[in-house]
């Protein structure tokens, strides 16, 4: 049994943290999760698998656009003339609704409900399959749905899972989103669990397989690296083998550069240029450059690094088919005395007062009404980068004035 | 730390110069440019180092140009520290100079880090800030006008350089005011939030504009399932419209099978196959055959019959062969008989001369001729003798002239003779030669001896020669005369004699060819008469006809010819009589021929008959042709139809109501690529994709300002906690001193400054009386200010040990106010060393003037 086990297409999403981005990037970046979405149909028709299934989200909205559907009724539709079947449930960015409706796909193509069931089918070699899973109806699915699972039918040679949702105890904001435990999906016997929603490509077990694909094409830095789907197969002995199929165009990646002291414009840029490089690879790679240690650089340096000159001749620099440095983040590492040192001790009480989300809400004040500046300072809001620009705000508008020449 | 003695070395304008200071306040009084900054400077470049030769610091170097000072860069300072005297000396180094501290108690070198020690946590900047105190200070706080503002600002004075940081958290404040503000609704980031909404809206517009999926479908289906329809229907006519188009192209041939099957309809199926070709082949054949028997018959009729031959031909071929003979001899005779006659006449006419028959003279001898003929010329010449010389006699001229006539004579008669002879006599032409030869030479002969007669005259007498003349002459006339009686010439003169013996001479010629060609005629005569007796033995001829030979010769011939054609037809009648018979063997086999194809009787229609047919045939051909076309299949549909116009009029009908169908199918396409258009159109001004990236741009670009205007903000925050913390935890350590400070610089007037909870100030005066600090004069409120800065700078002087350093701050003050202050001042100086710096006169009025270094002065 050879199958694809895919999720969180997210047809139809933006990418985030991008601004400014030339139009051709932009095309790219707009058209990225269907070609991701095309990779992986022609994975599927090159392996020969004997189904795919897609574990939730592969619409990034409840409502999506008439291009998005097409895409993606085309794309399931060469499937449907390849005679591969598809599993498909739906997730929490695409839960069961009107604007979505079923018969608008091929008949390849097998939708879950809102209750948990099982469906079969039968391979060329005559083995049998039973996928068990369920579509989301809503935005969030509170219960562990896991209950409603059946334990595996004998009569088939093989069992799987799929399941959108997030482990217990992963963190505490996913437990909206149909919880599990490991030893809860143990007990069902399954040979094989295809979950989607977290988009970190990550295995739970491996006997039997339970493991997230990841999503197919990263959308934001937080979604960085080869982004894809897993093409598995199971034998009769159920040994497995779990191999990842990239199908992302476009690659967000975290690249470090270490700022030294005395560097000047010109040896930084080049610095992040040699950086950069190296990493060509097929995919658009989408870089944010952490330019480590900044706080070394002269208030002069961090003044062009902050209003963007620095970004504009990097990205003139590098090519823009392979390469599109969006950000340069300055990071802190060392505390910056801003204060005398006479007075660090209440700086460092000061801090708590400051940085803290009651005061950081309070400040932003209306503009906590923009779901995106709330999501970004909302709860959990990290608050050690915040102090770290800030000082890096003060170092800059060299607050003490002169800073004598040491050393 | 106190300072007490300043030794400079070389610092900017100062060289080699020693400043002994006061322990508590020193005033130094100098105009601008006396050097008050410089040694200001030197003081802290003394203990903090000499400034780095970057940036605006190289300014604050003050390294000595090389041609002063001797002693080269820098000096030190002996201070009071712990009880101790140091002397703290900084050279010319690296990193800020070369430090040697040095303990003047005992003079031991101190290790460079006690000077860190001595100094504290505290640095240049920090000394500045701290117990630094000058006329910008009191600006910067008489600039805010907002009392709150001046009651926040002395709430935050209890951190190193408060003043800046305030400055600074006000300029990130003002900076970040500029991004947005609680209430702003123009700024930067309000704007871009605006139009984020906007095109959240836009976004949301665009996506109620595109119908939804299954709209769009329904809408493509309904109108597709009408084109069916009508291309269904559109196809049904089309192949109507293509059976008529065939029915109409199939007219003609279908018309002109009809024609062709009535012109066909009585010519006999059979023939219709016949091979017309070989039939008229035959036919001709046939003809021929006919023709050429016939001709053949007639030729035979034609032939003559034959007859019997009455004549041996081989007798009859004899005698044509003797008949050229026959007519030879037959000239012969002519001819003969010719010259007999001639000769006869010749003979008559010799005769006629003569009355004598001259056939009964004889000629003479010719020896005797010979004799006569010299004694006529003798006598001839002896007469012309005779007569010349009688005429000589006479006188006259003689006449000989005579006897060359005589002469000439005698030759042109030979030449007759000749003539005559060579007529009569058929002599060998050479023998007529020689003897006309003879006869010219005879003449000639004559003529010489003439001549020679000639030449004898003159010698003798003309009468005697004239008598033996005549003697002579008559002796010739005797012989003459002789020989005439030996002949019988005598009977004739003898001038004729000459000519007789000619005449006679010819006749006896002719006699004798006479009777040679009587001879001659004889035998001719005879050889005809046996050819005569033996024509009459084979072709009796008539009498007369034997007359002309002519017509026997004809005769013969004739019979000759005829008997030839008599066997030429023979054979021609043999010949004819075999092609007779091949002739028609070969008619009869081809008769048969003929018959086995089924032909009709060859006769005089025979050639209308296959013209019909051949005609028949063409027309069936076509019809063959025509019949093979794959129209064939529409004839039996084309029967309904009486003529083309019926399925012309269908035609129309069909191709009008086409016509209908199809504008209701450009119709149906038009409203759908309207609608598809429309739909097309508003796709492609709604990307909603697009939208959505530039959407999240948008965000990126909002969060991106908000992180800017919150890092601006949070800056501000900070740093105003932190000087709010650090001065409320200080504020108890200075209170004391600050209501001390108050108390003497307001003259009494107030005694007691309180800070409550709330972050309010409030003073007491002395009566009792409580005053928010708003409720205070600005210059009460200034002279609070200074109290408890001053307060500050003695709390951090007792911290760092360091003198204050007052830069000229009571400029703006009146007189009143500066006493006041300077007697803080002085108080101040109880504790902690105040070193003042001064470009007023006025100072010499404050204090005392051995406190006062003129700087002017040095």
């Amino acid at each position: 049994m050879k199958f694809i086990h895919a999720a969180d297409i997210h047809l139809g999403s933006p990418f985030q943290g991008l601004k400014n981005i030339p139009a051709n990037i932009r095309k790219r970046v707009v058209s990225s999760t269907g070609v991701a979405m095309k990779n992986l149909v022609q994975a599927a028709i090159e392996n020969t698998v004997d189904f795919v299934c897609i574990a939730g989200d592969l619409f990034d909205n409840p409502e999506p656009d008439l291009e998005t559907l097409n895409l993606a009724i085309d794309q399931l539709e060469i499937l449907n003339a390849a005679n591969i079947p598809v599993f498909l449930s739906y997730g929490n960015h695409d839960y069961l609704n009107a604007k979505i409706p079923g018969v608008i796909f091929p008949d390849n193509v097998s939708i879950f409900g809102e209750k948990v069931e099982t469906k079969q089918i039968t391979l060329v070699d005559g083995s049998t399959v039973d996928i068990t899973g369920f579509s989301y109806n809503k935005r969030a699915e509170i219960n562990a749905r896991i209950e409603e699972y059946p334990s595996k039918n004998n009569q088939a040679d093989f069992q799987i899972g799929m399941l959108h949702g997030s482990m217990d105890g992963l963190k505490s904001s996913e437990a909206h989103y149909a919880p599990f435990t490991i030893s809860q999906l143990l007990a069902k016997n399954y040979d094989y669990w295809a979950l989607g929603h977290i988009h970190k490509r990550q295995t739970l077990n491996d006997m039997p397989v339970i493991a997230y694909a990841g999503n197919t094409q990263g959308r934001h830095i937080n979604e960085p690296g080869p982004r894809g789907i897993s093409l598995v197969t199971i034998n009769q002995q159920k040994q497995t083998d779990v191999q990842f199929l990239r199908t992302d165009v476009v690659e967000w990646t975290n690249v470090a550069v270490q700022a030294q002291k005395g560097m000047d414009l010109q040896q930084i840029i080049s610095a992040i240029i040699q950086a950069v490089e190296p990493l060509a690879a097929q995919q658009l790679k989408l870089v944010n450059i952490n330019l480590q240690n900044s706080n070394v650089l002269t208030p002069e340096i961090l003044d062009e690094l902050t209003s963007g000159i620095v970004l504009t001749q990097i990205q003139k620099q590098l090519d823009q088919e392979v390469f599109w440095v969006y950000r340069i983040s300055l990071k802190v590492n060392n505390n910056i005395r801003i204060f005398s040192e006479l007075d660090q001790a209440y700086w460092e009480k000061a801090t708590a007062n400051v940085f803290n989300e009651k005061k950081v809400q309070e400040k932003l004040g209306r503009l906590m009404e923009l779901d995106f500046i709330a999501e970004t300072y909302g709860n959990d809001l990290e608050l050690n980068p915040l102090k770290d620009q800030v000082e890096l705000m003060l170092k800059q508008r060299n607050a003490l004035g002169d800073e004598r020449d040491e050393n | 730390m106190k300072i007490n003695k300043i030794e400079i070395y070389g610092f900017g304008k100062w060289n080699n110069v020693i400043f002994d200071l006061k322990q508590d306040l020193q005033v130094f009084y100098g105009l601008n440019e006396a050097g008050k900054s410089t040694l200001r400077q030197f003081i802290y470049s003394i203990l903090f180092g000499f400034a780095g030769g970057r940036g605006n610091h190289k300014y604050l170097q003050y390294v000595p140009k090389k041609a002063q000072g001797a002693a080269g860069y820098g000096g030190n300072l002996v201070v009071e520290y712990q009880g101790k005297t140091y002397q703290i000396e900084r050279i010319k180094g690296k990193n800020g100079g070369k430090v040697n501290v040095k303990n003047m108690d005992d003079g031991l070198e101190m290790n460079p880090e006690f000077l860190t020690e001595m100094l504290g946590p505290i640095d240049q900047n920090a000394y500045e800030r701290l117990l630094g105190f000058n006329q910008s200070d009191l600006d910067d706080f008489n600039d805010l006008g907002n009392r709150d503002d001046l009651r926040r600002h002395i709430l935050r004075m209890g951190a190193v350089g408060s003043d800046e940081w305030i400055k600074l958290e006000n300029d990130l404040k003002k900076e970040a005011d500029k991004l947005h503000t609680a209430s702003s609704r123009k700024r930067d980031l309000d704007l871009k939030i605006k139009q984020y909404k906007e095109a959240v809206d836009q976004l949301q517009a665009d996506k109620a504009k595109l119908p939804d999926y299954q709209v769009t479908k329904d809408l493509e289906e309904a109108s597709q399932q009408k084109l069916q329809q009508v291309r269904s229907e559109i196809a049904k006519l089309n192949t109507k419209i293509t059976e008529t188009n065939n029915l109409i192209n199939t007219w003609p041939t279908y018309s002109e099978t009809l024609d062709l099957k009535q012109k066909l309809q009585d010519i006999p199926e059979a023939y219709l196959n016949l091979d017309l070709n070989q039939l008229e082949v035959l036919a001709n054949q046939i003809r021929e055959n006919q023709n050429e028997l016939r001709n053949l018959q007639s030729q035979l009729e034609d032939l003559p019959n034959e007859k019997n031959n009455v004549i041996d031909i081989t007798k009859l071929d004899e005698l044509q062969s003797k008949l050229p003979e026959v007519k030879l001899n037959y000239g012969q005779l002519e001819d003969l008989k010719h010259r007999f006659n001639r000769l006869n006449q010749q003979l008559e006419e010799i005769q006629a001369q003569y009355q004598v028959d001259l056939g009964n003279l004889k000629p003479m001898p010719e020896g005797q001729f010979v004799k006569l003929k010299d004694l006529l010329l003798k006598q001839k010449r002896k007469n012309a003798d005779i007569n010349q010389l009688k005429t000589q006699m006479l006188e006259t001229t003689g006449s000989r002239s005579t006897h060359t006539n005589s002469n000439s004579n005698v030759v042109i008669g030979a030449a007759a003779v000749l003539v005559v002879i060579d007529f009569l006599i058929p002599l060998n032409w050479l023998f007529k030669l020689i003897l006309l030869a003879i006869i010219i030479g005879g003449g000639y002969g004559l003529t010489h001896a003439k001549s020679a007669d000639n030449v004898k005259p003159d010698e003798e007498s003309l009468e005697d020669v004239l008598k033996r003349d005549e003697t002579e002459a008559e002796q010739i006339k005797t012989a003459i005369k002789q020989i005439g009686d030996k002949t019988s010439f005598n009977a004739f003169p003898v001038e004729d004699w000459v000519a007789l013996q000619s005449n006679l001479l010819n006749y006896q010629h002719l006699v004798n060819e006479m009777s040679e060609l009587k001879g001659h005629l004889t035998q001719v005569e005879e050889q005809l008469d046996t050819f005569w007796k033996f024509s009459d033995g084979i072709l009796p001829v008539d009498e007369h006809r034997k007359e002309t030979l002519q017509t026997l010769f004809e005769q013969v011939n004739g019979m000759v010819e005829q008997d030839r054609k008599q066997q030429s037809i023979s054979q021609q009648r043999q010949l004819l009589n075999k092609s007779v018979a091949e002739r028609r063997a070969e008619l009869d086999k081809l008769q048969i021929q003929f018959k086995q194809l089924n032909g009709p009787e060859i006769n005089a229609d025979f050639d209308d008959w296959l013209k019909q047919v051949r005609s028949a045939q063409h027309l069936n051909l076509r019809l063959n042709t025509l019949l093979e076309s794959n129209q064939v299949k529409f004839f039996d549909q084309l029967q309904q139809y009486a003529d083309l116009t019926k399925l012309q009029q269908l035609q129309n009908e069909q191709e009008q109501k086409l016509a209908e169908f199809k504008q209701a199918e450009q119709d149906i396409l038009d409203q759908r690529a309207n609608q598809l258009g429309e739909l097309t159109g508003l796709k492609s001004r709604v990307d909603i994709l697009a939208e959505q990236q530039l959407l999240s741009e948008q965000e990126t670009e909002i969060k991106d300002l908000v992180s800017e205007w919150l890092t601006l903000q949070l800056g501000a925050e900070w740093v105003d906690q932190t000087l709010g913390v650090a001065t409320k935890g200080r504020l108890p350590v200075i209170l004391d001193k600050a209501n001390e400070y108050f108390r003497q610089i307001t003259n009494q007037r107030y005694q007691k400054i309180e800070f409550d909870k709330d972050d309010m100030i409030n003073v007491t005066d002395e009566a009792g009386n409580v005053f928010e600090i708003g409720e205070l004069s600005k210059g009460t409120m200034e002279q609070l200010y200074i109290s408890i800065r001053f307060a500050f700078m003695q709390a951090f002087a007792d911290t760092v040990r360091l003198p204050i350093i007052i830069d000229d701050a009571f400029v703006a003050f009146d007189d009143v106010r500066l006493r006041q202050a300077f007697s803080l001042l002085k108080k101040i100086a109880e504790q902690t060393q105040v070193i003042y710096f001064s470009a007023k006169k006025e100072v010499y009025d404050l204090i005392d003037d051995q406190k006062i270094i003129n700087l002017n002065e040095k």
